[in-house]
């Protein structure tokens, strides 16, 4: 029973790393079969697995890691199969079902840990290698879930936000929607927070990367303020704002443009 | 190697002469290399690679020297030496079209493709002795790979490669290494031909590392390390020297490539290809859990590397497709039972398959199958109207456009470059890296449209535009309403647009 115990645990540690970029949505988790495109290119979740990310590198060391278990044990029972083909099947789908892929890999990889242990020998260097497993596992999902973590939006543009009128929605920065959100209250619509249609996401993206018809794009959503990341990912964007006569800029530090329509 | 003596083991064709001569397991390959044939013969030409390395054999054949410039596209050039390392390519597949034009380039690409898959059939053949199984196998392979197997350099990389993995599959197999001898000569002509020479290294230095694991002892591996120690070299005889190495590697760490081009991108399921190599990794999975038989440790490597190779960039699952066979026959004939000696000959039948496959390989001819009625009416033709630039390009040879650059859709850079230069230079053509990145993040800028388009095509001088309907719609609409730009032209496809 112990050595199930520590199985399970030492498999759960390590599904954890894969499900960092999950834990920062701000959303409850969710299936899906098929990866939207529009939304795919807002957000890393909504995306098709690939090694390019880390889960996607994590998920793969997984698979293997089963497999090379398997492979070496000789023994691979269809139950094991099916949940770790399953599993890795709905995670290449879409990066957002990664939670629903660690909880089928989770009995698999058990199964073939308590295996592995029992052919360990001495006993006394079974606790030891387990620990250090364990302990490896545990600072990788630490340093996944930390490495995957928004940028935070600066106390001073939230007081600045905090002081704009207007009932009218904002446009901001997908990955401080929620901080945005928490200093505007909750009954300024703040478009990027929560979810987004496949629509929105290509229109959020254009304004993004400064369409040439970006104003058109923010008076079609009824956008008066807009807060953006002026550093990198909407650079261009905030260049535009900043030559447009139509809006002016409130707060541009620390890589943060924060604007309002001045013209109607 | 199809008829080795453990091919059909025991079978004694009865009856009459015909079936003697006509059994049923030399319809099995025949079966499988015709089909190689038939599906890259009967394709119309939609990628645009082959044009402008056609045009590059022109110029050199005209011009009597290497082509080592760009002078086929009007956008800046980027700083320091072009290594065209495909100039080998380009001089055949001149040479190929001078011989019969465009209906011998796709017939010899299609037969470059048959002979692939034949050597890679062959190689599972001496891997396992199974050659129904081998056809199995290596038409799956094909399938995987079936969206890049159109007319261009890389494509005469195949029947290279698969000589490297029969090469090493006999020497595995049968001990007999005499083929790996060749390897370092066809390298040199691999090495010239296109830049995907790096994968020979991979596939001989997997089976030199297997071999001295496996046997504990580097002195086992000695052939192969021979082997790969002159194909090193031989990679150096072309006429950039090291250079073709530098080319490699600025390739693959090229960060436009990397990150805008589809068929660089990482393998995933929203490609058609992604989502099929996944189903084959899962199957070779299963079948490594289930066979009674384990993997050498060199097909175990070769597995592992070309498997990396393929999950990381679409392009390379085509390598994946052709080194798998072998291994996956393998597994297959430990499950499987061996049942040729018991099977009956029909002769009559074999007949008539025979004549079927001979049937279809004449229908898919490019000079035949514009006259086949039941080919739709798409796949008749030898270039691919819906991605080819035949209309406006015909506009534009006899209407050419005024002095300045004439800014392209990307896509059709390549057919420009054959059908209209020198009369005017398409802007880029899709040789990613004979332009800066900068030159790509302003057509990508322009093509958006970002709200710099206006200013970024007057400081790229360009007098022209020349865009795709749908791919440049949203350019297209804000064109049409500036007053500083008139359109000459439009069909189905294109539109054309000049300064007022």
């Amino acid at each position: 029973v112990r050595r199930r115990v520590r199985g399970a645990l030492l498999a759960t540690l390590a599904v954890l790393p894969m499900l960092g970029p999950l834990l920062w949505e701000h959303a409850l988790p969710r299936l899906r079969l098929i990866s939207d495109a529009g939304l795919a290119a807002v957000t890393p979740v909504e995306q098709p697995l690939n090694v390019r990310a880390f889960a996607g590198q994590w998920e793969l060391l997984l698979v293997l890691a089963w497999f090379g278990l398997a492979y070496a044990q000789q023994r691979a029972p269809l139950w094991e199969l099916v949940l770790v083909l399953l599993g890795a099947s709905l995670g290449l789908a879409r990066l957002g079902n990664l939670w629903l892929t660690a909880v089928l890999y989770v009995p698999a990889l058990a199964s073939r840990l308590v295996a592995a242990e029992a052919s360990l020998q001495p006993i006394g260097r079974r606790g030891l290698l387990v620990a250090c497993a364990a302990v490896g596992l545990c600072l990788g999902s630490v340093a996944s879930v930390l490495a995957s973590r928004p940028p935070g939006l600066p106390s001073e543009a939230a007081r600045v936000l905090a002081s704009e009128p207007g009932q009218a929605t904002v446009f901001t920065n997908r990955p401080w929607a929620g901080a945005v959100q928490q200093a505007m209250g909750p009954n300024r619509p703040v478009l990027g927070a929560g979810d987004l249609s496949s629509e929105d996401a290509l229109d959020y993206l254009r304004v993004s990367l400064a369409h040439a018809n970006w104003d058109a794009l923010l008076r079609q959503h009824g956008v008066d303020l807009v807060v953006l990341d002026a550093a990198d990912a909407q650079a261009a964007a905030a260049a535009e704002m900043r030559a447009s006569p139509d809006w002016q800029v409130a707060f541009d530090r620390d890589g943060i443009l924060v604007a309002h329509r001045v013209r109607a | 190697v199809i008829a080795t003596e453990q091919v059909g083991v025991g079978v004694e064709p009865k009856g009459s002469q015909l079936a003697r001569w006509l059994p049923l397991r030399r319809l099995w390959p025949l079966l499988v290399i015709a089909g190689a044939f038939i599906g890259p013969a009967s394709n119309p030409i939609g990628l645009p690679d082959i044009w402008w390395t056609l045009q590059g054999g022109a110029w050199m054949v005209e011009h009597g020297r290497l082509l080592v410039s760009d002078p086929f596209t009007s956008a800046p050039p980027t700083s320091g030496p072009v290594y065209n390392v495909q100039w080998l390519a380009q001089l055949i597949y001149f040479g190929v079209f001078h011989l019969g034009g465009l209906e011998m380039v796709l017939t010899g690409t299609a037969a470059a493709i048959a002979l692939s898959y034949a050597l890679v059939l062959g190689a599972s053949v001496v891997a396992s002795g199974r050659l129904r199984l081998a056809c199995l196998s290596v038409a799956i392979g094909y399938l995987l790979a079936f969206s890049n197997l159109s007319p261009r350099p890389q494509t005469l990389a195949y029947p290279i490669f698969g000589c490297f993995v029969l090469a090493v599959t006999r020497a595995e197999w049968r001990r007999d290494t005499r083929l790996l001898w060749v390897l370092p000569g066809l390298m040199v002509v691999w090495a010239n031909v296109h830049g995907s020479f790096f994968a020979g290294w991979l596939v001989l230095g997997c089976a030199a590392m297997g071999r001295a694991l496996s046997e504990r002892s580097l002195r086992a591996a000695t052939p192969y390390l021979a082997a790969l120690l002159g194909c090193c070299l031989a990679a150096l005889v072309t006429p950039f020297g090291p250079g073709s190495l530098v080319y490699v590697a600025s390739m693959g760490s090229n960060p436009v490539i990397r990150d805008l081009v589809t068929e660089w991108a990482p393998t995933s399921v929203s490609f058609r290809e992604g989502a099929f190599f996944f189903a084959s990794v899962a199957g070779l999975l299963v079948l490594m859990l289930k066979a009674r038989v384990k993997l050498s440790l060199t097909e175990l490597l070769w597995l592992a590397v070309f498997g990396w190779l393929a999950i990381s960039s679409v392009r390379a699952i085509v390598w994946w497709g052709l080194i798998v066979a072998p291994s996956a026959t393998r597994l297959l004939g430990s499950l499987a039972a061996d049942s040729p000696s018991t099977s009956r000959e029909k002769p009559v039948l074999n007949v008539v398959i025979f004549t079927a496959i001979l049937g279809m390989l004449a229908a898919s001819l490019p000079w035949l199958k514009s006259e086949m009625p039941l080919l739709p009416e798409d796949k008749r033709a030898l270039v691919s109207a819906a991605d080819t630039p035949l209309q406006v390009s015909e506009y534009l040879r006899t209407n050419p456009p005024p002095p300045g650059r004439v800014f392209t859709h990307l896509a059709w850079g390549g057919y420009f470059d054959w059908a209209n230069w020198p009369t005017f230079q398409p802007f880029v053509d899709g040789r990613i890296e004979i332009h800066p990145a900068q030159v790509w993040l302003d057509y990508l800028t322009i093509t958006f449209p970002g709200a710099e388009w206006r200013s970024l095509l007057d400081r790229y001088a360009v007098s022209t535009l020349v865009l795709d309907r749908v791919a440049d719609g949203d350019l297209a609409n804000l064109v049409a309403a500036d007053p500083g730009w008139r359109q000459t032209y439009e069909d189905d496809q294109a539109v054309v647009f000049v300064r007022a």
